[in-house]
């Protein structure tokens, strides 16, 4: 049963193969240009959010947290459509190197992976609990790091240090 | 049943007639020996069965299981011939290439070590069916790998080796999967094999005569300056870094 399911997985993935193998588009490579920082931090500027819950309109509260969150949304996909165009250009250039390491392939894939996996948990993040949210539990697990970061410095420096009362010799 | 079958032969033989009559009009059949080789094998082994279905029914079995051998071997012959006309100008897929196909067949041998550690020797000898079936497999993997290298560093295609490789694949992809049914099925899937293995060929004729009929050469990529590869890539690993500790910086801000 597991021979017949390799020879049909196989199948099935060269069909899949031709069906999504489509011509390059060389627009995809046109630069669009990083979205500005501040831009991130208006969205998120807390005055606006203190204002909005400030006038006790529970509609109008709704209504300014979907913009938001539709426009952080739009912010991050910006750069992961930057990321995406250096990640094109990168493998672009390489087809004619000839002195491409396949380690070093998968070392620049791996980093666009990585890029893509935090990509889409902050996006879940900013889906599932807002902008505003997600903007506090990214600050929550910050200090939550440096404090863990802290303590294992602490252990580190207390395993290192002589003990006290030990007899030297 | 037959009727069918006769019919989907003639017209396979055909189409066969046509592919290689256009191969020489247009001189592709230089451009593709291994290619035209195998079409004309094809064809010569479909009339020479032919042939042999007239003597006993064994000795047809026999004939067919050969020559089905044969054109497993000029399979291999042809995947190669794709694979070095589509990346012909892109050294760096090459070598990447080199390095992908390399691990199936590693895989592939790693397992028969570990097989021949536990078995007898005659216990691994597989039937003719299974013999085709492995093979086919390799083939598909090769074939896989060529794809996934295609829409990895986004190659174009020009017109005449994309129908070839598509039609290779395609052909492929259903020889695996009904071989594989008809070994695990046994006789029970012998009357679908004999209906979609020769539409699927001649679908796979179809797009080949198709995409053949006339010379188109192949897109070149536009000559790069030869670049400094490992800084490139070290500009690449940190261009996704900061790009990574931006997403997080802005939603944290």
């Amino acid at each position: 049963m597991i021979g017949l399911t390799v020879f049909i997985s196989a199948s099935a993935a060269l069909l899949l193969l031709l069906l999504f193998l489509k011509p390059p588009a060389e627009s995809e490579e046109a630069p669009a240009g990083l979205p500005d920082r501040a831009i991130m931090e208006r969205i998120l500027a807390p005055e606006d959010a203190r204002y909005i819950a400030g006038l006790r309109l529970p509609r109008v509260h709704r209504m300014f947290l979907r913009e938001r969150r539709r426009l952080a949304i739009a912010w991050l996909r910006a750069n992961r459509a930057e990321a995406t165009r250096l990640f094109v250009l990168h493998r672009r250039a390489v087809r004619q190197t000839r002195d491409v390491s396949p380690m070093m392939e998968v070392r620049v894939a791996c980093s666009f992976a990585l890029f893509m996996l935090n990509y889409a948990a902050i996006v879940g993040l900013v889906q599932w609990v807002g902008p505003f949210g997600a903007g506090a539990i990214l600050r929550w697990s910050d200090s939550l790091g440096a404090a863990m970061e802290r303590l294992s410095r602490q252990l580190a420096a207390s395993a290192g240090a002589p003990a006290s009362g030990t007899i030297p010799g | 049943m037959r009727t069918f079958t006769l019919t989907v032969w003639w017209a396979g033989n055909f189409v066969l007639g046509v592919l290689l009559y256009r191969g020489l009009r247009s001189r592709l059949a230089r451009e593709y020996p291994v290619f035209y080789g195998y079409a004309a094998y094809v064809l010569c082994s479909s009339l020479f069965l032919l042939r042999l279905s007239l003597a006993s029914r064994h000795t047809y079995s026999v004939g067919y299981w050969v020559v089905e051998f044969v054109s497993v071997l000029f399979g291999i012959g042809v995947t190669w011939e794709i694979y070095d006309s589509i990346l012909m100008g892109y050294p760096g897929v090459r070598r990447m290439g080199r390095f992908f196909i390399a691990l199936p067949v590693l895989v592939l041998f790693v397992r028969f070590v570990v097989e021949l550690a536990d078995q007898p020797l005659q216990v691994l000898l597989p039937t003719t069916l299974e013999l085709e079936r492995n093979l086919r497999l390799g083939l598909a993997a090769l074939l896989i790998a060529i794809l996934s290298l295609l829409a990895y560093y986004r190659i174009s295609l020009g017109r005449n080796v994309a129908s070839l490789l598509y039609g290779y694949t395609l052909f492929i992809a259903t020889t695996v999967a009904t071989l594989a049914l008809r070994s695990a099925l046994g006789a029970a899937f012998q009357p679908w094999w004999a209906v979609l293995q020769p539409l699927a060929y001649l679908v796979t004729l179809g797009m080949w005569c198709a995409g053949l009929w006339m010379r188109e050469t192949n897109p070149l990529p536009s000559p790069e300056l030869e670049r400094d590869y490992e800084r490139l890539s070290r500009q690449t690993i940190a261009g996704m870094a900061r790009l990574r500790a931006r997403l997080a910086y802005g939603v944290r801000s």
